[in-house]
């Protein structure tokens, strides 16, 4: 019996589970089916990249070949557990047991990370090379087909594909931009919080004076006084996304600083630095985690808008934000070149607040979280 | 040096310790010449109301008064085993902070970090002051945890702060303090915060580990229940100020200042429940504004025109203790009545 159900979980990863209600082993087992089907399709490029590939082409085998592998040790492991009683203290100081409570983060959650699985396989998923123009003429503005699942654009491109390698790109951008505005900004915010008097005046007032500039107006000044490329424009979003995140981690580090362990940290002897890396930066951290994953989406819908002025990723390189722009003169005939990148922004945008929201409630020691 | 003169030698010795915050309306004089020894061993009872220094004296001795606002006023002295630690540099302080003055919190609930497990807490002071290996350090904070009484403690290692009750996190704080076997210990209010039951056995295991480990204690505290129970000597503080320092005995025999006669009087008294609670009247005045002559004055009820001229120092009473009050000098001006409701009180 026991070993027929280790078989089962190994060949069926998930399977056991979906059967006896639990939605993990839903989403397990469609991944393994996803991932096998996806391996019997594209057998021809899985072995070409054996016989020589590109970067690209090798980071996607080895996420194939990674997830292959977690689904049977998910199913061992994870979802073997019984889930824990609500009135449980958690066993961490990230309650997920109430993140997996919060039924829409979940699903935001499961969407995420769905999407970088996608964008990491795009080698393998994307039907066309996308900026491949066929018979430019004949497939030019072609409707969704099954051929072209998302139709082709004014130059006879494969939206889908374009949609798919635009994931990578947005996905990049989002999280390179934002771990920058995050470093500089919990390097400002705590260096403000921790010297105080003087310093920390003049830096929130030099917050205050980036804060009173809108963005958007910050990012086409900083773009259009160089050649804009896809380096540019993530440093320029990540250069202008820390002030938040800065003001956050220097309150933080305010009031924390006072907190009774930190002075029973001085009282054992322990240093400046030891202490703000041990005890006050790491009890900063749970709202800049929230304002990262929310700083994702923002990040994401910038570039798109840089993107769709002509300032941001430039073509024949796809982003979400410059097909939206090259589809909208001729929405009306042709309204999939522009609708299914915009779909795919909400749909990416909507899943990193979702885990947003979800995150700070499970972070809040308030919520859910007995005496 | 020989070992019978050591022994006599005080541990540490305060003496003048001036404590000051700049605030909005002048210097505050938190601390204002306080002096006291600690001998190898003993338990010392500070008490006093809030305000009265109590806290901010402890924090003194460890150089850890709140800056920019506070200051250690120059000819303040505290020296550890003869060495002067006001002035001394941070590193120097450091060492001395946990290695061999280490402080337990009144706040369990709070003194802990609550994103580290408790075992990487009491391994913290250990590898930093020890310089022992993780995995040594690992062992000491299993051995040390258990030594407090925590239940299987090589599994609790791994438990966060907010899964200990607070009688269990009271002990964590005093494994992380005692880990480096420091030779004093500062207790500041560590019973105040827990259940009386609870508050019992906390009290038990620190004079356990004393006598185990031979350190002194310099127990801070209003509470004189806790004080009698486990002091060997009390220095009563008023206003920033020592006002009358004797053994336990002797103080709850004949307390000498009135200050202290009222901190009694207030105790309420299991054998005369329908009594009505005697306070002493009036606050604790403003550290910016201590009253001239003596600072209980306004207060007290024997007051004469002496004590609002001028402050007595700490003259030596009948039984060998100090009190700062005139009344040593002149005993008949003792009023029968005062405080006459509690414990204590007259001779």
């Amino acid at each position: 019996m026991r070993r027929a159900g280790l078989l089962a979980d190994v060949l069926l990863p998930g399977a056991r589970a979906a059967l006896s209600g639990r939605s993990g082993g839903v989403a397990v087992l469609a991944a393994w089916a996803f991932l096998w089907a996806l391996s019997a399709l594209r057998l021809g490029r899985i072995v070409a990249t054996l016989g020589g590939g590109s970067a690209d082409q090798w980071l996607a085998l080895a996420t194939l070949v990674a997830c292959l592998v977690a689904c049977p040790v998910a199913a061992l492991g994870w979802l073997r557990r019984e889930p824990r009683k609500a009135s449980d203290a958690p066993a961490g100081p990230i309650d997920w047991e109430a993140f997996a409570r919060h039924r829409q983060a979940s699903i935001g959650l499961v969407l995420l990370a769905a999407l970088i699985l996608v964008a990491l396989l795009t080698p393998y998923l994307a039907p066309f090379d996308p900026n491949a123009q066929h018979a430019v003429v004949a497939t030019r503005f072609l409707p969704p087909s099954a051929a072209h699942p998302l139709g082709t654009d004014r130059f006879g491109r494969d939206v889908l594909s374009r949609v798919l390698y635009g994931a990578r790109i947005s996905l990049t951008i989002g999280f390179v931009a934002v771990a920058i505005a995050m470093t500089v900004g919990t390097l400002v915010g705590s260096g403000a919080g921790l010297a105080g008097g003087a310093v920390d005046a003049a830096s929130m007032r030099g917050v205050d004076l980036l804060l009173s500039f809108p963005r958007l107006v910050l990012l086409i000044t900083l773009v259009a006084l160089f050649e804009p490329h896809l380096g540019l424009v993530i440093l320029v979003l990540g250069l202008t996304g820390w002030m938040g995140t800065a003001r956050i981690v220097r309150g933080q580090v305010l009031s924390i600083r006072e907190e009774d362990y930190v002075q029973a940290a001085r009282a054992l002897g322990l240093g400046r630095w030891r202490i703000l890396v041990r005890h006050v930066l790491p009890n900063a951290l749970t709202p800049v985690i929230v304002a990262a994953t929310l700083g994702v989406g923002n990040t994401i819908l910038a570039e798109a808008a840089l993107s769709f002025l002509g300032l941001g990723v430039q073509p024949p390189t796809a982003s979400w934000g410059n097909m939206v722009a090259s589809g909208r003169d001729v929405m009306l005939n042709a309204w999939w070149i522009a609708a299914f990148p915009g779909l795919a922004i909400v749909l990416t945008v909507m899943s990193f607040n979702l885990v947003g929201d979800g995150l700070r409630d499970a972070l809040d020691p308030r919520h859910a979280r007995g005496p | 040096m020989d070992a019978a003169s050591r022994r006599d030698m005080p541990l540490l010795e305060v003496e003048e310790l001036s404590t000051w915050f700049r605030t909005r309306s002048g210097d505050a004089h938190a601390v204002d010449g306080v002096s006291f020894q600690l001998r190898a061993g003993e338990t010392l009872g500070l008490v006093g109301e809030s305000g009265s220094g109590k806290s901010v004296t402890a924090l003194s001795l460890l150089g850890l008064v709140p800056r920019p606002a506070g200051r250690i006023v120059t000819g303040s002295s505290v020296r550890l085993r003869g060495e002067e630690l006001v002035g001394a540099d941070e590193r120097r302080l450091r060492a001395v902070r946990g290695g061999e003055i280490a402080m337990v919190f009144q706040e369990p609930m709070t003194s802990l970090n609550p994103v580290l497990t408790i075992g990487r807490q009491v391994e913290e002071g250990i590898r930093i002051h020890r310089r022992l290996p993780a995995n040594e350090a690992r062992s000491e904070a299993v051995r040390m945890l258990e030594r407090v009484g925590i239940p299987e403690p090589a599994d609790r290692i791994r438990a966060y702060p907010h899964q200990l009750s607070g009688g269990m996190r009271q002990r964590v704080m005093i494994a992380m303090a005692l880990a480096c076997r420091p030779s004093i210990l500062v207790a500041d209010e560590p019973t105040t915060a827990l259940d009386v039951t609870v508050q019992a056995q906390i009290l038990e295991l620190l004079l356990d580990l004393q006598r185990e480990l031979g350190m002194a204690i310099l127990l801070i505290t209003h509470d004189l229940g806790v004080v009698a129970e486990v002091a060997d000597r009390v220095a009563v503080m008023y206003a920033g100020r020592i006002v009358e320092t004797a053994t336990v005995e002797d103080l709850f025999e004949a307390p000498a200042h009135p200050y202290t006669a009222g901190l009694m009087a207030a105790v309420p008294d299991p054998d005369r429940p329908a009594q009505r609670l005697t306070a002493i009247p009036g606050n604790v005045p403003e550290p910016t504004r201590w009253p001239d002559g003596c600072r209980f004055h306004p207060r007290c009820p024997h007051a004469w025109e002496r004590c609002r001229g001028a402050e007595p120092g700490l003259l030596e009473t009948a039984a060998g203790g100090r009190s700062r009050c005139w009344l040593i000098e002149e005993p008949d001006r003792r009023l029968p009545t005062a405080f006459s409701s509690g414990t204590g009180g007259e001779p």
